[in-house]
């Protein structure tokens, strides 16, 4: 079943002059179209003001289509009735870790979603605790957030997603502000929630992440240009070049080998480790795949 | 130098007074504001301060933490009391050039000093043994019945909340620009007032374009996490009264009641 769908939808802002009169439209998402099954774990890419945050915002009812229609578990999300309904099903957490967070306690921030949908109080302190322990911060409940790492504040905006019982989460560029360790633990979290069944749609620059996704679409001025598996999408680089991508090292240095003339199989790896392993293959002799 | 701002000081001890409910500390406060301008008599004030005295025993807050609190009003405290003794008229005890010294002006600004002096400790007292948070709970359970006069009680409360926990963020974020800006010769230190002032332009601008940015950020972040109108809203650590916060009530009530009826049993007996 198709959790997400949007249907040729379109949005545009309007431009300003300086004394307020419009000018203009830029267009931000333009007739695009896709369906998210229930379960994917999809990873958005493009370049910066390629449209990919205001698709996003599309898919909770923070912005409604100008044009066209987006379902949520099929709820036209332009129902305003229905728009809390949408809003838990599809949680969201943003770039910058500090302006997502609204408590000063941090137990209080993760009920803040459920207070708001007025989850009883037994039934709330379940979601919180245990949305808490799931990202790994149980023993920090009743800090301030103020002293946190930013990949532990990520977290904390994850389990305060987590505590609506969402069905999807919508992460824009969640890891963009993050060291690597942030980053890893991050997508230690996101992994976990995808495997417990919750659809994850991921827009981020960093390819190795991508990489990990089952599905990958690139957004250019507001269409989607690309989409397919991590393998269909990067194994075609010369076009997801021409949209401001580079593929992962590995894919490039396995063309590269390639066009030397190693014979390497049709597998595309990845990573530099499953690149490395299809080259000790084929160096011990022959079956190349 | 912005760090050293506190808001709703905080004075962490684990005392009967910081384990009240904040909704019973709010109308403590209340009350003992009445009882401030209800009294007008010398032993009335002996017995506010006397149980004024224990209530701070009792809060393990230590005296000379309270009495630092008064620094900040000294100069609007003499003032009052000098204007206090030169303008009330009778009895005069000494008298140069224009002015006059009264006897009723030097009680009037004996009492007025002392009332002045108990409604900011009773007030600071409230601070110090409640955290914010739980003062903002308070208010805004106290203050619920204004939401049936269209008083947005809760968006104010979440206001106050969110203002409370952007105050290290924003410091941080001030501090930051204060070095980043000071590396490239700025200097918020030196000059007179007026070259302070302009110094400190550098350091507002990037602070307020900052502020707007995390606030647009952060009503997303509201609207992504349901925040709406409903009456639903349910609380993770509701309020709830123990036997204690009622005992506290009971005594409370006590209190203001003897007040009251001092000074009208000493205005029947004559004295005032
Ligand atoms: N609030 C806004 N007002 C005006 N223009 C906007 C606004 N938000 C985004 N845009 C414009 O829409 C386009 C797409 O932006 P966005 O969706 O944020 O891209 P991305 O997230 O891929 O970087 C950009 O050209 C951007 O300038
Ligand atoms: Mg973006």
């Amino acid at each position: 079943m198709d959790l997400i769908k949007a249907e040729d939808i379109s949005y545009s802002f309007k431009e300003y002059d300086e004394e307020g009169n419009v000018t203009g439209a830029r267009t931000a998402v333009d007739h695009l179209s896709i369906t998210v099954p229930a379960g994917t774990f999809l990873a958005v890419l493009g370049r910066n003001g390629s449209g990919k945050s205001t698709f996003a915002k599309h898919l909770n009812a923070l912005l409604i289509p100008q044009e066209g229609t987006v379902y949520v578990d099929g709820i036209d999300t332009s129902k305003a009735k229905d728009m809390l309904l949408i809003r838990r099903n599809v949680g969201m957490v943003f770039q910058n870790p500090d302006n997502q967070i609204v408590s000063t306690v941090i137990e209080e921030d993760v009920a803040f979603g459920p207070e708001n949908l007025g989850v009883p109080h037994g039934e709330l302190e379940d979601r919180v605790y245990s949305s808490l322990e799931k990202v790994g911060m149980s023993e920090y409940a009743s800090n301030s957030p103020t002293k946190l790492s930013g990949g532990q504040k990520q977290r904390i905006a994850i389990a305060g997603v987590l505590a609506m019982k969402p069905k999807a989460v919508v992460f824009d560029e969640a890891t963009a502000m993050l060291d690597p360790k942030g980053r890893r633990e991050v997508m230690a979290a996101l992994k976990k929630l995808h495997e417990e069944g919750i659809t994850i749609i991921h827009i981020t620059h960093h390819m190795e992440e991508a990489s990990e996704a089952e599905r990958v679409i690139i957004i250019n001025d507001g269409k989607v240009v690309m989409d397919g598996t991590p393998q269909e999408v990067f194994g075609n680089h010369a076009e997801a070049e021409k949209y401001g991508l580079r593929a992962p090292n590995a894919v490039l240095l396995r063309d590269m080998l390639k066009d030397g003339g190693m014979r390497l199989g049709e597998h595309i790896a990845l990573d530099e480790k499953e690149l490395a392993m299809q080259i000790a293959s084929h160096l011990r002799g022959g079956e190349d795949d | 130098m912005i760090r050293n701002i506190t808001l709703g000081q905080y004075y962490p001890a684990k005392s009967r007074i910081h384990a009240l409910d904040p909704r019973v500390k709010l109308f403590a406060t209340f009350i003992f504001l009445i009882s401030l301008f209800v009294n007008d008599s010398f032993t009335g004030y002996i017995f506010i301060i006397a149980c004024f005295g224990m209530v701070i025993r009792v809060s393990r807050v230590p005296l000379g933490y309270m009495i630092r609190g008064l620094k900040g009003i000294i100069f609007i405290m003499c003032f009052s009391v000098i204007i206090n003794i030169f303008i009330t008229e009778g009895q005069v005890l000494l008298s140069f050039w224009i002015f006059k010294i009264t006897l009723e002006g030097l009680i009037r600004a004996a009492y007025f000093a002392i009332r002045l002096i108990l409604l900011i400790l009773g007030s600071s007292l409230m601070t110090y043994t409640t955290t914010p948070n739980s003062l903002t709970d308070g208010l805004e359970k106290s203050l619920g019945f204004l939401t049936y006069l269209r008083v947005p009680v809760h968006d104010f409360a979440t206001m106050i909340g969110i203002a409370l926990r952007f105050i290290p963020v924003l410091s941080e974020e001030a501090d930051r620009i204060i070095k980043a800006q000071e590396a490239r010769g700025a200097d918020f230190t030196q000059g007179n007032l007026m070259k302070r002032v302009k110094g400190m332009i550098p350091l507002i601008i990037p602070l307020l374009i900052s502020a707007f940015r995390r606030a647009e950020d952060l009503a997303l972040a509201l609207d992504a996490r349901c925040y709406n109108k409903e009456k639903w809203r349910t609380k993770l650590h509701p309020l709830k009264y123990s036997r204690a916060d009622v005992a506290a009530y009971i005594l409370l009530l006590l209190y203001l009641g003897t007040v009251i009826a001092s000074k009208y049993a000493f205005e029947y007996m004559g004295f005032v």
